[in-house]
C-alpha cells in the first residue's frame, strides 16, 4: 500500500518535471527539471525493488549525465535569451504525435508479465551479477566487447578533438 | 524495524550532524591555528569553543540577500540541494555494530550516487547567483569534481573485491586486518580524491579566495551561507566516516565500545584532513586536472588489476600480502611521477620530499609552546631594534640645525627655529605630519646630534587625520622609548626585552619567558 501510494507521488513527478522539460523556455531550468526527472525514475525503482538498477540511475544519470547536459548549456550562446522556438511546429507535432501513438500502441499491445502477488523484494545486487557473468549463461563477452568499444569511441574522441 | 524507531534513529543522526559539524569547525580552526602558527578562535568561552555557536548566531541574524538580475529559485534551492545528500550518506553508516539507519545492499554504491547530486546544487548556485566569480567557480567544480570522482570510485573497488560485498556492514565486518594495510594505495587515492571532492587546499580551486573572492557562494549571506558552511563540515564528516568504515574497520577496536572506537578514527582522519589541508598550497588548474588524470586514475586502475588477482590467488589475505601490498603501493607511486611529469616539468617525485618535509614541519608546530596574547589587555613588547612606526624627539640634545628636514624625501618636517639668547638656535616648532610619513629613517639617520629616534611603539592610530601630525610636545622623548635603529650607542643601554608590556604570561604550557618568545 506505502509502495503504491509512493508510486503515484513519484510518477506524478516525473510526468510533471518531463513536462516541464518540454515546455520551460528557461534552458538551465529545464536542464534542472530533466534531472529531477531522472531522479523520480530512481524512486520508483526503488518502489520496485530494483535497489542497484536504483544506485546505477542516480550514479549514472544524475551524477554524469546531467553534468554533462550542464556543460553543454554552459558552451552553449545566448542562454539567457532562453531557448528559441523551432521553426517547423507543424512536422514537429505530427512526428511527436506519431511516436505517442507507437509508445501508446506498444504499451497496449504487450503482453505485460503480470505476477500476484508481488515477489519479495530481495538485494538484486548478487542476482543482476550471477545473470551477466555466470559462466554458463552470462554475458561476459559482450559485456567485454561492449566495454572495449566503449574505450574505442574515448580515444576515436581523443583525436578527433586533439590539436595538431 | 518499526516507524517509531526508525523515526528515533534519524532524529539522532541529525542531531549527530549537527553537533558534529560544530565540533568540526571548532577543531579545524584551533588546529590550523596550531599548524599554522596563527591564533584560532580564543575568546569565546573556554579554549574558545563557543565560538561556533556565536558564529551560527550571527549568521541566522544576517540579512539574505538574494541578487537582482539572478534567478530566484535556482538561487534559493542551490543551498538545500548541497546540504540534503551529505545528510543522506550518514544513512548507511554504521555507527556500532547494530547502529545503523538501513545496512542497504548497496551501501557503497548509494554512498557514491548520492554524493554525485551535490555537484548540481554547487553548480545551481554559481549559475542562480549571475556572478562571473560565482560561475568560474561553478565551472572549476563540475571540472574538478567529474575528474576526482572517478579515481575515487575506482579505488572503493579494490575495498569490495576484498571484503565481497557492496553493504557498509559486510564491510566494516570484513576488516580482521583494516584494509588500510592491505590497500594502502587504494586508500591514498580515495584520501586525495575525497579531499578534492570537499574542496580542501591543495584542491579548493572552486573557492579560492585569492582568485575569485569565494566561488559558487560569493553571493550567499545569512543562512543561506550558513547552509554552505555547515556542508562543508558535514561533508567532512562524512568522508572522515566513510574512510573510516572503508579503511580503517570502522566501529570495531579492543576495549572501548565501538562507538567511541569509530569517533576516534573519524576525528584521527579529521585531523589528516586538516594537516594536509594547513600545510600545501593550492594547485594550479592544470596541474589539478593533469594530477586526477595522469596519476590518480591509472594508479587507481592498477590498483584494481592488483587487488584482482590477490582475491584470485590468496582469498584469505596472509599476512605478507601486507608488506607486498606497501611495497607495491610505494612503487607504483615513484614509478609514476618518475615516467608522467606535468606541464612546466613538475614531477612529484621531486617534491614528494618536500611535502613530506613540510608535514613534518606543520607537525613540529603543534607541540610549540603557545603564547596568547589578549591584546587590548596584555601588549607585545618589541625589539630593541624595530624600525618602528613613530619618531621620538629629543628636546635638549636638538640643536635646530634642520638637517632632519632636509633629509626628509617627502618634506613633512617643519622646523622653525629662532635665535636664542647664547649662540646656537631655539626650536619654536617642530611638526611632523606622520599621515605622509614613509617611515625611511633618513631623518633619524641625518641628526648629527641623534635627537631624533624611531620609537618603540605601535599604537599611535586616531581617529581623525588631523592627530597624525605630531607637534614639539607630543614628539618629546618622554612619550616612549626610543628604539636602537640607527643609533648602536643606546642598545646597550636599553633594558633586557621582556615579551609583554602588561598582564601576565598565558601561555598554556607554563611558558618560562626565556629564549626567543614563541619558541619552546
Amino acid at each position: 500500500m506505502g509502495m503504491e501510494i509512493a508510486f503515484w507521488i513519484l510518477a506524478a513527478l516525473g510526468v510533471g518535471s518531463a513536462l516541464a522539460v518540454v515546455l520551460n523556455r528557461d534552458i538551465f531550468r529545464a536542464a534542472l527539471f530533466l534531472v529531477f526527472c531522472f531522479f523520480t525514475i530512481a524512486g520508483i525503482y526503488i518502489t520496485i525493488g530494483a535497489d542497484f538498477l536504483a544506485g546505477v540511475q542516480v550514479l549514472i544519470y544524475v551524477g554524469a549525465i546531467s553534468i554533462l547536459i550542464i556543460f553543454a548549456i554552459m558552451l552553449t550562446r545566448q542562454t539567457q535569451r532562453g531557448s528559441p522556438s523551432n521553426r517547423l511546429p507543424l512536422p514537429a507535432l505530427v512526428i511527436g504525435l506519431a511516436f505517442l501513438g507507437a509508445m501508446v500502441f506498444i504499451v497496449l499491445t504487450t503482453n505485460w508479465h503480470v505476477v500476484t502477488p508481488l515477489p519479495e523484494a530481495g538485494p538484486t545486487t548478487g542476482a543482476i551479477a550471477l545473470e551477466l557473468f555466470d559462466p554458463e549463461s552470462g554475458f561476459v563477452l559482450p559485456f567485454e566487447i561492449a566495454s572495449v568499444l566503449l574505450l574505442a569511441a574515448a580515444i576515436g574522441a581523443i583525436v578527433l578533438a586533439r590539436e595538431k | 524495524m518499526d516507524w517509531a524507531h526508525l523515526g528515533i534513529f534519524v532524529v539522532v543522526i541529525i542531531a549527530f550532524f549537527l553537533i558534529m559539524a560544530m565540533v568540526f569547525i571548532w577543531l579545524e580552526r584551533r588546529l590550523i591555528g596550531r599548524f599554522q602558527i596563527r591564533l584560532g578562535p580564543n575568546r569565546a568561552g573556554p579554549f574558545g569553543v563557543l565560538q561556533p555557536v556565536a558564529d551560527a548566531i550571527k549568521v541566522l541574524i544576517k540579512e539574505d540577500i538574494v541578487p537582482a538580475r539572478g534567478d530566484r529559485w535556482v538561487h534559493f534551492l542551490a543551498p538545500i540541494i548541497v546540504f540534503t545528500p551529505i545528510l543522506m550518506i550518514f544513512a548507511v553508516i554504521p555507527f556500532g555494530e547494530r547502529a545503523i539507519l538501513a545496512d542497504l545492499n548497496i551501501g557503497i554504491l548509494y554512498v557514491v550516487a548520492i554524493s554525485s547530486i551535490g555537484t548540481i546544487g554547487v553548480f545551481m548556485a554559481g549559475w542562480g547567483s549571475n556572478n562571473k566569480y560565482s560561475l568560474i567557480g561553478a565551472m572549476r567544480t563540475v571540472a574538478q569534481m567529474v575528474s576526482y570522482e572517478i579515481p575515487l570510485v575506482l579505488s572503493t573497488v579494490g575495498v569490495v573485491l576484498i571484503a565481497g560485498s557492496l553493504s557498509m556492514v559486510s564491510i566494516v565486518e570484513g576488516q580482521s586486518i583494516p584494509f588500510i594495510l592491505l590497500q594502502p594505495l587504494g586508500f591514498l587515492i580515495y584520501f586525495l580524491g575525497a579531499s578534492a571532492e570537499m574542496n580542501r587546499t591543495p584542491f579548493d580551486l572552486l573557492e579560492a579566495e585569492s582568485e575569485i573572492v569565494a566561488g559558487f557562494h560569493t553571493e550567499y549571506s545569512g543562512l543561506k551561507f550558513a547552509m554552505f558552511y555547515l556542508t562543508e563540515y558535514g561533508h567532512a564528516l562524512a568522508v572522515s566516516a566513510i574512510v573510516t568504515t572503508l579503511y580503517l574497520s570502522g566501529w570495531m577496536g579492543p576495549g572501548l565500545p565501538a562507538f567511541l572506537w569509530f569517533l576516534i578514527k573519524v576525528f584521527f582522519v579529521f585531523f589528516l584532513v586538516v594537516w594536509v589541508r594547513s600545510t600545501l598550497p593550492r594547485f594550479r588548474v592544470d596541474q589539478l586536472m593533469g594530477f586526477a588524470w595522469k596519476y590518480l586514475f591509472p594508479l587507481a586502475l592498477v590498483n584494481i588489476f592488483v587487488t584482482a588477482f590477490e582475491v584470485l590467488l590468496w582469498p584469505d589475505f596472509p599476512w605478507p600480502v601486507i608488506f607486498a601490498n606497501i611495497f607495491i603501493a610505494g612503487a607504483l607511486i615513484v614509478l609514476w611521477s618518475r615516467l608522467f611529469p606535468l606541464e612546466g616539468g613538475v614531477r612529484f617525485d621531486r617534491y614528494g620530499l618536500g611535502i613530506a618535509k613540510g608535514l613534518a614541519l606543520t607537525f613540529r608546530h603543534l607541540f610549540r609552546t603557545p603564547i596568547t596574547v589578549q591584546y587590548p589587555e596584555e601588549r607585545l613588547n618589541t625589539s630593541k631594534r624595530i624600525r618602528g612606526n613613530e619618531l621620538l624627539w629629543d628636546d635638549e640634545a636638538c640643536n635646530g640645525c634642520g638637517a632632519c628636514a632636509r633629509a626628509c624625501p617627502v618634506g613633512i618636517i617643519n622646523l622653525e627655529t629662532r635665535r636664542g639668547p647664547e649662540k646656537g638656535l631655539l626650536v619654536e616648532r617642530l611638526d611632523i605630519d606622520m599621515g605622509c610619513c614613509l617611515f625611511c629613517g633618513l631623518c633619524v639617520e641625518a641628526c648629527p646630534l641623534g635627537a631624533l629616534f624611531m620609537g618603540r611603539g605601535y599604537e599611535r592610530a586616531t581617529y581623525r587625520r588631523g592627530q597624525l601630525v605630531m607637534d614639539k610636545e607630543r614628539l618629546a622623548l618622554a612619550g616612549g622609548e626610543p628604539s636602537a635603529y640607527a643609533s648602536p650607542q643606546i642598545e646597550a643601554a636599553l633594558p633586557e626585552q621582556t615579551l609583554l608590556v602588561k598582564g601576565e604570561m598565558r601561555g598554556s604550557r607554563g611558558h618560562k619567558g626565556e629564549g626567543r618568545w614563541g619558541w619552546r
